[in-house]
């Protein structure tokens, strides 16, 4: 009897125990099934925070990414956190194309990845359309180039390289050399004529575009800023792959040797004597009559390589009296364009 | 002789017992086993669904929108890309098939899907498959949407739920008792950010 009873007690340890074992099994399974899809959405939650990561470094003009998006160059970031690792790089798609960029990124988290790829095209906000080497939006403009011989100042519509030489002609790129708002303006112009080039020497360009609309978006960019009456006598501002923003808070006058890369905002008075060297946009604005005197020269191919705009109210004045050149160039403008921190970031499709 | 009695009585009850723990623990067993299944492909089928859903519109140049083609709350097709293949449009369907026939559910349907022209039947014990259609301001839209409504959307709700196709459980006086699974889930497909 007892041995029975004995293994009685053993067969229900065996059957409680078989049945056990499968339960718990099927609830491991269960959890492991549970588990790996809360593993799958947490890497995707870290690949989405890692991408938002970044945007927001892009918003905050993170130079560290922003200025790795030049030809030949990629940003990382690779960060730690919800218990996982995201790496993200940031580059541009093609290195001929300046306005499109691609984001991947890459997640873990425990033994579980994701991928997403994210193509974003990148456009200044706002940029001007240049239809002129200079741009005169001033009623009733005081124009004169003054100087004898080679000493004149000279002023080029036609397509030059973002180093100031001349592009093999005839460019399809080349604009008139001035411009200005009103018929009447451009008789002052002529005059000088012999030291204008271009498509025309002069142009009427009612869509001469009004500085004051957007210059706010430059002002709050700017990498560096002058006071009102400043005397620029040295100075380097950026260079070809890092283009700057400079602000000039009221009149300046540039009077040694000034190398630069980027967009020149003057909110006054604007006199080059010195010897300057700027690739970009120089744009002279003012709320009254403003005068831009350019007198130096210093030997340069060129001394504005880009484009210029000068607005004010009728009666201000632009005035050459040295060997200032002053020639466009499509690609300087090209490159001042993509200056990393005026740009306007639209994803165009995000792949998750 | 009362000593035998006595045992035999006890060793009925022993049985009886170990019968009743046996049929207990077996139904548990069974009952686990289904609602293992029955989780693991709600899992399964929201991890297949998450794929293509979230891809909605991805790459889908403007010339080829909507990139909703139906948009029903039963039946939804869509243009996206799904591998990455440049200028590629790979077209995606969801929807309910027949019942099922050789079930014991009553409810339990076919869910295809298809993916250009290849039709697959992704799973046989869905009971319920809805889709909701939001705008740009959270606004559930009204289905079936058409035309030019269909650039309208901005987000889904998927609603799927999942029973077993045989019951854990015959003696419920209510009926047979099945094993289910929900799976919710509202996605905002990036791409139909950009449209």
């Amino acid at each position: 009897m007892g041995k029975m009873a004995l293994f009685l007690v053993m067969a229900l340890s065996l059957a409680v125990g078989i049945v056990t074992v499968t339960v718990n099994r099927s609830k491991n399974q269960l959890v492991e099934n549970v588990t790996g899809f809360q593993k799958y959405t947490t890497a995707r939650n870290i690949a989405h925070s890692g991408v938002n990561m970044l945007l927001s470094r892009m918003d905050s003009h993170d130079p560290s990414i922003l200025d790795s998006l030049v030809p030949g160059k990629r940003a990382w970031m690779i960060t730690n956190f919800m218990s996982g690792r995201c790496s993200v790089s940031i580059q541009l798609a093609n290195p001929s194309a300046l306005d499109t960029v691609d984001i991947i990124c890459n997640s873990f988290f425990m033994d579980t990845s994701k991928y997403m790829k994210l193509r974003l095209r990148r456009k200044p906000v706002p940029f001007p359309v240049v239809g002129e080497a200079i741009g005169l939006r001033v009623p009733n403009v005081k124009f004169k180039i003054s100087g004898t011989g080679g000493g004149k100042g000279f002023i080029d519509g036609r397509n030059h390289d973002e180093f100031g030489v001349l592009t093999p002609q005839p460019d399809t790129s080349n604009l008139p050399g001035v411009g200005v708002l009103y018929p009447a303006d451009t008789t002052e112009v002529l005059t000088y004529k012999d030291n204008i080039d271009g498509t025309k020497d002069v142009c009427i360009d009612s869509s001469l575009f009004d500085p004051a609309l957007f210059v706010d978006e430059y002002i709050n960019a700017a990498n560096i800023t002058y006071n009102d009456g400043a005397t620029i006598s040295n100075a380097t501002w950026g260079t070809k792959t890092n283009p700057w923003i400079i602000y000039c808070k009221g009149d300046v006058h540039i009077s040694g040797t000034v190398t630069g890369w980027g967009i020149l905002v003057v909110n006054g008075n604007l006199r080059v004597s010195g010897s300057i060297d700027f690739h970009g946009l120089a744009i002279a604005y003012k709320e009254t009559i403003i005068d831009v005197l350019e007198t130096g020269g210093g030997g340069k191919i060129s001394n504005i390589i880009g484009g210029m705009l000068v607005a004010g109210p009728a009666g201000s004045s632009f005035e050459m009296r040295g060997s200032q050149n002053t020639v466009y160039s499509k690609k300087a403008l090209e490159i001042v364009r993509y200056i990393s921190k005026l740009q306007w970031y639209n994803i165009l499709y995000w792949y998750e | 002789m009362m000593d035998i009695v006595f045992a035999s009585v006890i060793l009925g009850m022993i049985i009886l017992t170990i019968m009743n723990i046996n049929i207990n623990m077996t139904q548990e067993n069974w009952k686990g086993m289904v609602e293992l299944n029955t989780q693991t492909e709600a899992i399964q089928l929201a991890r297949i669904m998450e794929f293509d859903f979230y891809k909605i519109g991805y790459r889908v140049p403007p010339a080829a929108h909507p990139s909703f083609i139906v948009a029903d709350s039963e039946h939804v097709k869509f243009k996206t890309n799904l591998g990455d293949m440049a200028g590629a449009i790979d077209i995606v369907e969801y929807g309910l098939g027949g019942p099922v026939l050789d079930s014991k559910n009553p409810r339990d349907l076919m869910l295809f899907r298809i993916e250009n022209v290849t039709k697959v039947y992704i799973n046989y014990s869905v009971t319920g498959f809805r889709v909701s259609y939001f705008d740009s301001n959270d606004v559930k839209i009204s289905t079936p949407i058409f035309g030019a409504a269909l650039n309208r959307i901005r987000s889904l709700r998927i609603m799927l739920k999942l029973e077993s196709p045989e019951p854990f459980d015959t003696t419920y006086g209510g009926g047979y008792q099945y094993a289910s699974a929900i799976y919710s889930k509202l996605i905002y497909p990036r791409n139909l950010t950009f449209n």
